[in-house]
């Protein structure tokens, strides 16, 4: 049976991982880059280099995919001599051990600009940015379960099947924000974002405590916990969905959703950076915070804590049962059980507004520059994140300065706690404009061939990431103000500018 | 400010190129995959769901059999199938009609004659009289009183008196609404004797009210008015009257029936549940019949039996004993309107050879033959209206009290077993991925009655091709009874009784050795057959049937599969 499994499930997972809308969280490995505007993401209290103005969409781009479920290379294994790979049962279910999670996500900037005032010591910055994520989380017990099945005593315990902490998160938003940079002196400076968001689309579902046990003697189904769902804008995409087509009034519904979205929301982002010396530098900042009151088209459910024993057709509550009759009683009894269910769960159906955090980040870190008066600006960073319940991420870095041209990040860290995985960010002034790249695993560089049973010629050969936890890129393209020094504006109009000023952005002292 | 040298920045952006092309590495490894790829590790997943679940109580399992009426012994609390009949519904006896006539006549005499000769013209002479009439009613022996429901009474009289006169009769002790019966003539003379007149009355709700010990006596007070015309009055005048009882109907007597009158019945009563009593399989252990006779009249009753037998188309089993020989009277109502109740029941004890014996002789129906004696305790004070009847029923009441062992119930399930399971299994489901299929009863019997349950696989031919489970097998079907305390005596409480649930878990396997098994099987049938006993029945160990006994069945079903196979 499971190995029939194998192949729809190996085509299932790439369709899901590589069709899914990403989920934007951006590149840790941009922290210490400042050449690049994205590093004020987390550190929005650091000046960058230049000013910038974006080209539209091109600005700023991140994609990320988290996957701690399902990494089929980690299942297998084959030697030379084999034919065939070998299932591993034992790594299936070691690998399901852990929080099992899918999650995507994208950001896409259609503006961003940037400019400093009063000699540096202020930057404005902001933008338009669009924003759609999405994540499901899989208790182990539910992957589980079709290897083990609900009454494989000897391998569960006795509390039942664990299907607690189920959820489904997704969300479309776009934020306009701008934010405001302040140096206060030569060691402390400041930032802060402030953002109105409009919400367009949001689900969230969760089944909370919810215990599956099955009698060892009986073979009764307990069922605890309960459930929870939000949603805001998703049924009309479920009723053109399966409406099978789209009429023009619902395009033009989903223009304008689109366009004016169905919530209201503002947030903000804070940030402070302190020079110890010339050597240290510490920063925190604070992302997101701010919530979204979704108010149109919304649709909510709810159940209190319940407990149901399912204990089969009850033959005496149908005096007429018949086996002739039996599909119409097993009709009645099912409702009579759903309404069992319902009534004890308290189910509760509702359209009333409601608000979502937009998911608070907290980043600390700090910059050691061994050389501060190197050339190349050598310097070790370090950067902890902590967003929502997730685990505390982590990142060391080496950047390093390539003339005024370029600036590399070369970095080790955990994302999520999604296993150890090196990162790298670029950033090259090229004339007018700024590129930058970043990744935060280089495990998604590492592929798996997988070939489909090649047997008779006409196999198929699939591509998987051998393991990689979290694949992460960020890249933009802005135009950046100032890319020609003042020196060389002077040497191009000497009538006008006779002498040369200096190009530090430090204040002099006196 | 520490400078680097511009070659030393050249071979570090060298290093730095080549690690970043090289990080890309790409293409780690490759897995050929296939349908038949090994598994390294056990993977057993098991599936279990509860199908279905149910309590029966015994009175829920009776009522199934609508057939039958099943009530509650009223002496034990247990189980009863009650077979009602009805024996007899007549009156005790029939009340008569009335049909009796008498002539009386007034002779006046010479002298009286005489004395009207002589009575002046216009003048009225007063006479009067008593007289009386008598007779027998049948089966009594004294009559206090009569009610008459209809028919007529009525007079005729002739009068040779060539005077106007008139005659009134009263029937002092015959009341009509509440008054005595009175007769009136007016004979007013023409000139030609004699002078003829009749009257009746209607005696639809007429009472007599009678004092003799010889029957019935009505009492006549007559007065007579004669107004003379001057005429002479021969020495032989006569007035006659005739008196007439037309058919009628006595509707009540009150009085003193006779003793030791007796009257024949005769009586067949089928017993279609007898004939299929199987001996050997079902005992019970209290049998009854349940006489129940109503009595609306207010003569006692007796039965005196000429015949009491059980019979079959071939054979004939008189019973006697006491229960039938000393058959109580059937009380007397005490008041008309007021039914008497008198029940006798014929038991084990009572009869010899016992009813149980002669159930077990399988008959198909009871004769009853003999009299009733009115009166049988002597003579006494009784009364019986059109109303009083006299009605016997009665019930056959079998108490689930004894044992049974054996009783079998048989089904044959048709069909293409082993082409359905060949169908059913490949595909989708790989059958040598599924270890078994378990269907799982578990019974917590409150019941006294032990099931067990077999499976044979049939041919085309209705010829036994396997079974499920071999003979003797220990892990074979069996629920067992509820546990009956088999030391206590017959006279305590909870004799028979199942004092504790037994719970029995069993599991019906089907594994993938017996599927594989069915499918090279020309298997088209499978008999299932069910058979119950009750503990120790053959023993002949008693158990009771109490209708709250309940027994809860509870099926589930677990699907193990079992992928081990090792690379």
């Amino acid at each position: 049976m499971m190995k029939h499994l194998i192949q729809p499930l190996f085509c299932i997972t790439a369709v899901v991982l590589t069709a899914i809308p990403g989920r934007a969280q951006n590149a840790h490995s941009l922290a210490f880059n400042d050449f690049a505007p994205q590093h004020l993401e987390f550190r929005i209290a650091h000046q960058p280099q230049h000013g910038y103005f974006a080209f539209p969409a091109l600005g700023n781009a991140s994609f990320a995919l988290s996957n701690s479920m399902i990494h089929p290379a980690q299942w297998l294994s084959q030697t030379g001599n084999d034919p065939l790979a070998t299932i591993v049962v034992d790594e299936v279910f070691s690998s399901w051990d852990d929080p099992n999670r899918l999650a995507a996500s994208v950001q896409l900037d259609w503006l961003q600009f940037g400019r400093f005032f009063n000699e540096k010591s202020s930057f404005v910055h902001g933008g338009i940015r669009e924003f759609a994520h999405f994540s499901l989380t899989l208790p182990t017990d539910l992957l589980k379960f079709p290897l083990t099945g609900n009454a494989n005593f000897d391998l569960m315990n006795d509390a039942g099947l664990d299907l607690s902490d189920l959820e489904l998160h997704a969300e479309h938003r776009r934020s306009y924000y701008l934010g405001w940079q302040k140096r206060w002196n030569d060691r402390l400076s400041s930032g802060i974002r402030l953002s109105f968001i409009q919400g367009i689309r949001n689900v969230n579902a969760t089944v909370q405590n919810l215990n599956w046990s099955t009698d060892v003697d009986t073979w009764d189904w307990d069922l605890t916990g309960q459930a929870s769902g939000q949603s805001s804008g998703m049924w009309p995409v479920v009723q053109l969905i399966d409406s099978d087509g789209l009429s023009d009034a619902d395009v033009l519904r989903l223009q304008e959703e689109m366009i004016a979205g169905l919530g209201r929301g503002v947030g903000m982002d804070f940030g402070l950076e302190y020079a110890w010396s010339s050597k240290w530098m510490t920063f925190l900042q604070v992302n997101d915070l701010g919530r979204i009151k979704w108010e149109e088209d919304v649709l909510n459910y709810t159940t209190q804590s319940a407990s149901f024993v399912f204990t089969g057709f009850s033959l005496n509550e149908e005096d007429n049962w018949t086996i002739d009759g039996a599909e119409d009683s097993l009709v009645v009894w099912s409702e009579s059980v759903s309404d069992d269910l319902e009534n004890q769960a308290e189910f509760i159906e509702n359209g009333k507004a409601y608000s979502t955090y937009l998911g608070s980040r907290w980043s600390v870190g700090a910059e050691y520059a061994p050389f501060p008066n190197a050339k190349w600006s050598p310097s070790l960073g370090v950067l902890l994140v902590k967003k929502n319940q997730l685990p505390i991420s982590w990142r060391v870095s080496w950047n390093q300065e390539w003339g005024s041209g370029m600036k590399t990040s070369l970095t080790l860290g955990e994302r999520d706690g999604l296993g150890t995985s090196a990162g790298v960010s670029i950033a090259v002034n090229a004339g007018p404009l700024v590129l930058s790249l970043a990744a935060d695993s280089h495990r998604m560089l590492n592929w798996t061939e997988f070939a489909m049973d090649n047997t008779n010629g006409d196999g198929s050969d699939y591509y998987f990431p051998t393991y990689s936890p979290t694949i992460q890129l960020q890249a933009g393209v802005v135009f950046r103000f100032g890319w020609r020094s003042k020196d060389e504006r002077k040497k191009s109009n000497t009538k006008c500018e006779t002498f040369d000023v200096p190009s530090s952005t430090s204040k002099p002292s006196f | 400010m520490m400078n680097v040298h511009p070659q030393k920045q050249k071979l570090q952006v060298v290093i730095i190129g080549l690690l970043i092309l090289l990080l890309p590495a790409c293409l780690d490894q490759r897995f050929e995959l296939g349908n038949d790829m090994p598994i390294d590790g056990q993977v057993n997943p098991a599936f279990a769901l509860p199908l279905a679940q149910g309590q029966w109580s015994v009175q829920q399992a009776l009522n199934q059999m609508d057939s039958l009426n099943w009530s509650t012994d009223p002496n034990g609390g247990t189980a009863m199938l009650v077979q009602p009949f009805a024996l007899l519904q007549a009156p005790p006896i029939e009340l008569p009609f009335i049909n009796e006539f008498i002539v009386e006549d007034f002779s006046f005499g010479a002298s009286a004659a005489q004395s009207l000769s002589n009575l002046p013209a216009g003048e009225t002479m007063q006479l009067s009289h008593q007289t009386s009439w008598g007779w027998e009613l049948p089966s009594m022996d004294v009559v206090d009183s009569l009610w008459f429901s209809q028919g007529l009474f009525s007079a005729s009289i002739s009068s040779d008196l060539p005077m106007n006169h008139s005659i009134e009769v009263i029937a002092t002790n015959v009341f009509i609404d509440g008054a005595p019966m009175v007769l009136e003539f007016v004979l007013d003379y023409a000139g030609a004797t004699p002078q003829e007149q009749t009257a009746s009355v209607n005696m639809a709700n007429a009472r007599g009210v009678f004092n003799s010990t010889e029957g019935v006596e009505v009492l006549f007070d007559w007065a007579i008015s004669v107004e003379s015309n001057g005429m002479p009055v021969d020495d032989d005048a006569n007035i006659s009257i005739q008196f007439e009882w037309q058919d009628v109907f006595v509707s009540g007597a009150f009085g003193k029936f006779g003793s030791q009158t007796s009257f024949d019945f005769e009586l067949v009563q089928a017993l279609p549940l007898m004939a299929d009593w199987n001996p050997d399989q079902f005992h019970v252990a209290d049998p009854r019949i349940r006489l129940n006779s109503q009595n609306s009249s207010g003569i006692p009753l007796a039965i005196q039996w000429d015949e009491f037998a059980f019979t079959s188309a071939t054979n004939y089993w008189p019973i006697s004993g006491p229960d039938i020989m000393d058959f109580p009277v059937i009380a007397a109502a005490p008041a008309v309107g007021i039914w008497s109740q008198t029940e006798h029941v014929i038991d084990n004890s009572g009869t010899v050879p016992t009813l149980t014996e002669t159930f077990e002789l399988r008959p198909d129906s009871a004769r009853m033959r003999g009299q009733l004696l009115l009166n049988p305790e002597g003579q006494n004070s009784n009364f019986l209206t059109s109303e009083s009847t006299l009605v016997v029923d009665g019930s056959l009441e079998i108490p689930l009290t004894g044992w049974a062992n054996g009783l079998t119930w048989r089904d044959t399930i048709a069909g293409s077993i082993s082409k359905e399971l060949n169908a059913g299994i490949n595909p989708p489901m790989d059958w040598q991925d599924l270890e078994s299929i378990t269907i799982r009863f578990i019974a917590i019997n409150g019941w006294p009655l032990g099931m067990g349950m077999q499976a044979y696989f049939l041919d085309g031919s209705d010829e036994l091709v396997d079974s499920l489970y071999v003979l003797n097998d220990p892990n074979a079907f069996h629920i067992r009874a509820g546990l009956v305390d088999e030391s206590l005596s017959s006279l305590d409480l909870n004799y028979g009784r199942v004092l504790e649930p037994t719970q029995t878990i069993m599991d019906l396997v089907l594994t993938r050795e017996k599927a594989i098994e069915l499918l090279t099987l020309d298997c088209q049938g499978i008999e299932l057959v069910l058979t119950l006993a009750t503990p120790e029945a053959q023993a002949d160990n008693v158990v009771r049937f109490f209708p709250e006994d309940l027994m809860d069945i509870k099926v589930s079903a677990r699907v193990d599969f079992a992928i081990t196979i090792e690379p």
